[in-house]
């Protein structure tokens, strides 16, 4: 067997999210994710209270405007030192604050459990960033799992919330098929609005890569995609005289030698070319990570696709 | 289960490769990867997943498997649950046979009978028996292929008639008693048309051959004659008959000649499937004369063993002839006064050579007592005398009076079919007459042969010609009624009256050559009545076991060639 081929097949689909017990980052990465928020394009509509300033008006702290008092107007907006020195009543208006809705959702079939760490424990790392990074700033997160079946873990808010979510993201388990399409519908669900529907997958769907994606965005979901690949699908060695097995569908093919590698190559450029083409037509950040990857690089480079910004929520 | 060639049972050894190639096949390594989404632009062949592709491969195998052991099962050609056969194949070699070349009645048999002994199932014996003039069994009983081919390889046409009863007769002979036992004839039905079955003692099958239609001329006979009114003692009259098969009209050119000069050249014109006579005058006092016909109108001649035939001048003086008549004239219609029928019996007399024909009645009894032992008595009407004279007679068209045939019975036939059949053909009385396609209204048959005597022609089921006695008491007998049947219209009538004339007399007015029955010349082809028409033992080809083994084993291989074929093609 050659060496790509023992690296991926040696963890094998028993590669859980959960790593052993490992936590998901080290003290130096919640201290970095601390001074980051998750970056929005819109905002929906929402009952909770956030920190996110919303271009209506509403009861947030922050001055935007005044106006003459109108009967009606809360008493308690009627700003007294300027009738104490104008003799007229005009009230202070506020910009309205609501929470970013974030819903995640993770690949956990079959063929994330390839790879050393596997690629469902990368995945549920940079999903558990995501979700520190966003109830650090009072949004709101919901996840769904995609496998066999779209589980989904309630939207919740707030840094008491986190510890839950990681709890549920570590015991993902890689196990048959997924159906993003379905997880795209349970995550709108979940959300309870329009959101941020981060989709962290490997992309490799004989239906379609972004199947999953594109019906998030038809509900009018803002979509980000984080593709989690492992170093031996990026670059593997020749495989040799081997036939393959699909980790996922069972498909057995008999490869031709010689030309594999090559033939992979190209496919995979190809592959990678038109993902890249679906999210920019989505509008969405594609952040492209490696089941090795260390955490601070991913973080990074999130922050250079647009997916993360430095400083809090506004 | 027979096996025809068991040594091809050897390669079933084939199966141990095949099978080794398949393990050694399968045995390649198997990687488990996330996906094989991009690695299938590098496939050479896809399956749904494991289990499938090794049910894939099962099936191969066993097809592969399958289809090696039937073709090797199929070289060994076997025969399941039948029992061992014992065919004679009758094979026709008369002269029509062999019209048409390469597509030949013959030929074809030749061919199909080489590809049943090469398809031989084990077990089975066969036999080839060539029907000519006389049958001959070129291949007895035999498992041997080889001496099968052989006799195959020999059929050869003759330049005569078949005698097919005589060949069915040897045919079944050589099968009785065998497991088995069946006769095959294989002919174009043109020179009979009778009940074979009835000469078999075994099953009989007839394979027939129909004759293509094609453009064929030919001498159906030729004759010379002593004319009454000669000259010089060296003349004769050359008579000749030329029939055509063609359907459109034939121009020919008749040569005859003598020592190689030429005596005279004539063109006759046939009708579409026709004939046309010709008469000559010719000097030949004691010489051979050959006849030969020869196309004038650029059209084919098929068959050339009828284009040909050569006669001897042996003519000397015939003994006088009797000619009774009976109803006898009316008294105010003189002696000379004659019915139709004896007007017709006389005027063959004299084409005959006979020079002196002296009518006789019940009304001139007194004249009976001048008839001498050498001479002549002919009879002509429904009632003979009523006693016998002490001279050869020949009985035209008698039923009553003192016939020498017991039990005859008059067949009338309005529709004027033919059932006419020569079943002795080569009987000197026969020689050169030709009654097929005669139609008879009338005519007179018997089913009790006399002792002694010898049934000629058959007559719907009876005899109608006949001869017996020797010397003075020597007979023919004419069944058919002159005027009841176009036969006088025939060159066929004089010269069956003058073959009689000499056979009586003992001596021959007239020299008789030896050509092919008329129906040969005409290609006329009819499948043989009352046989039986089950085929034999693994005669329907393409249910052979062999054969049946050797599709199955393409179907499997071609089967197995196309699924690995289409999995290449979906990777």
């Amino acid at each position: 067997m050659s060496a790509a081929a023992e690296a991926t097949a040696a963890p094998g689909p028993e590669g859980a999210a959960g790593g052993g017990g490992e936590p998901f980052w080290t003290p130096d990465d919640m201290a970095a994710l601390g001074r980051l928020s998750v970056l929005a394009r819109k905002l929906a509509p929402s009952l909770w209270r956030g920190r996110r300033r919303a271009r209506r008006v509403g009861g947030g702290s922050e001055l935007v405007d005044t106006r003459p008092y109108a009967l009606g107007d809360d008493p308690r907006q009627i700003a007294w030192h300027v009738y104490a020195r104008l003799e007229k009543l005009v009230v202070r208006v506020r910009a309205d604050e609501m929470p970013l809705r974030v819903a995640l959702v993770v690949d956990a079939s079959a063929s994330m459990g390839f790879g050393r760490p596997s690629k469902l424990r990368q995945a549920a790392r940079v999903a558990a960033g995501l979700a520190a990074v966003a109830l650090a700033a009072d949004d709101r997160v919901a996840a769904v799992v995609a496998g066999p079946e779209a589980g989904a873990l309630a939207t919740s808010g707030g840094r008491a919330a986190l510890p839950k979510l990681l709890a549920w993201l570590g015991a993902l388990r890689p196990e048959g098929r997924a159906d993003l399409a379905r997880a795209a519908a349970a995550a709108s669900a979940a959300a309870r609005g329009r959101a941020l529907c981060v989709f962290v997958s490997d992309f490799l769907c004989p239906e379609g890569a972004l199947l999953g994606p594109r019906a998030a965005r038809a509900r009018g979901h803002d979509v980000a995609l984080v593709q989690v690949l492992d170093a031996s699908e990026l670059d593997p060695d020749d495989p040799g005289d081997v036939d393959l097995e699909d980790g996922e569908t069972g498909e057995l093919i008999t490869l031709r030698a010689g030309a594999a590698l090559a033939a992979y190559r190209a496919a995979l450029a190809e592959h990678q070319a038109a993902l890249e083409a679906g999210a920019a037509e989505l509008g969405a950040p594609l952040l492209a990570v490696r089941a090795d990857e260390p955490f601070e690089e991913v973080v990074g480079r999130a922050m250079r696709r647009g997916l993360l910004r430095a400083g809090g929520a506004r | 289960m027979n096996l025809a060639a068991p040594a091809f049972l050897a390669a079933l050894g084939l199966l141990l490769p095949v099978a080794a190639a398949f393990l050694v096949k399968q045995r390649r390594r198997i990687v488990r990867v996330p996906s094989t989404l991009l690695w299938r632009q590098a496939a050479l062949a896809r399956s749904k997943n494991r289990r499938l592709r090794d049910l894939h491969k099962l099936l191969a195998l066993a097809a592969c498997l399958l289809g090696v052991a039937a073709l090797a099962l199929a070289a060994a050609r076997p025969s399941f649950g039948r029992a061992p056969a014992s065919l004679v194949f009758v094979v026709d070699v008369s002269a029509s046979m062999d019209a048409g070349g390469r597509t030949s009645p013959l030929a074809r048999a030749r061919a199909e009978l080489s590809k049943f002994v090469a398809r031989r199932p084990g077990g089975h014996r066969y036999a080839v028996v060539a029907a000519g003039a006389a049958p001959l069994a070129l291949a007895g009983l035999t498992d041997s292929d080889d001496a099968l081919a052989g006799a195959v390889a020999g059929l050869r046409a003759e330049r005569g008639t078949a005698d097919l009863g005589a060949a069915v007769r040897l045919a079944s002979a050589l099968v009785a008693g065998e497991p088995g036992g069946r006769v095959v004839v294989f002919t174009d039905g043109v020179e009979r048309a009778g009940d074979l079955a009835s000469e078999s003692t075994v099953p009989l099958t007839q394979r027939h051959l129909a004759t293509p239609a094609l453009d064929n001329v030919g001498l159906v006979s030729l004759s010379l004659h002593t004319p009454r009114d000669s000259a010089g003692a060296g003349e004769r009259d050359l008579r000749a008959s030329v029939a055509t098969s063609s359907a459109r009209e034939r121009r020919v050119r008749v040569v005859v000649s003598s020592g190689g000069a030429e005596l005279a050249r004539r063109v006759l014109t046939l009708r579409p499937q026709g004939e046309s006579d010709l008469s000559l005058r010719v000097e030949a006092a004691g010489a051979e004369l050959r006849a030969r016909v020869e196309p004038d109108d650029g059209l084919p001649d098929v068959l050339a063993g009828d284009d040909e035939a050569s006669v001897t001048d042996e003519a000397v003086e015939l003994p006088r002839a009797w000619l009774f008549q009976h109803p006898p004239p009316a008294p105010d219609e003189g002696d000379k006064a004659e019915s139709p029928d004896a007007f017709f019996v006389r005027k063959a007399l004299e084409a005959a050579g006979v020079r002196d024909v002296q009518a006789l009645s019940y009304r001139s009894g007194a004249r009976w007592a001048e008839i001498r032992p050498n001479d002549l008595v002919v009879t002509v009407g429904n009632l003979a005398p009523y006693r016998r004279f002490s001279a050869p007679t020949l009985f035209v068209g008698a039923s009553a009076g003192q016939v020498p045939v017991p039990g005859l019975a008059s067949i009338d036939r309005e529709s004027g079919r033919t059932r006419l059949r020569s079943v002795e053909s080569g009987d000197p009385l026969l020689e050169g007459v030709s009654l097929d396609e005669v139609t008879v209204e009338q005519a007179y048959a018997t089913k009790t042969v006399p002792e002694g005597a010898k049934a000629l022609v058959e007559f719907e089921g009876g005899a109608a010609v006949l001869r017996g006695g020797v010397g003075p008491d020597a007979w023919v007998y004419l069944g058919l009624v002159p005027t009841k049947s176009d036969v006088v219209l025939r060159v066929a009538f004089p010269v069956l009256v003058a073959n009689a004339v000499s056979l009586l007399s003992g001596v021959r007015s007239h020299a008789v050559a030896e050509t092919l029955p008329r129906s040969e010349v005409l290609l006329q082809s009819a499948p043989l009545a009352a046989v039986q028409p089950e085929p034999p033992p693994g005669w329907v080809p393409g249910f052979r076991p062999s054969t049946l083994l050797a599709m199955v084993a393409v179907a499997l291989l071609g089967a197995e060639g196309l699924a690995h074929r289409k999995g290449r093609a979906q990777a």
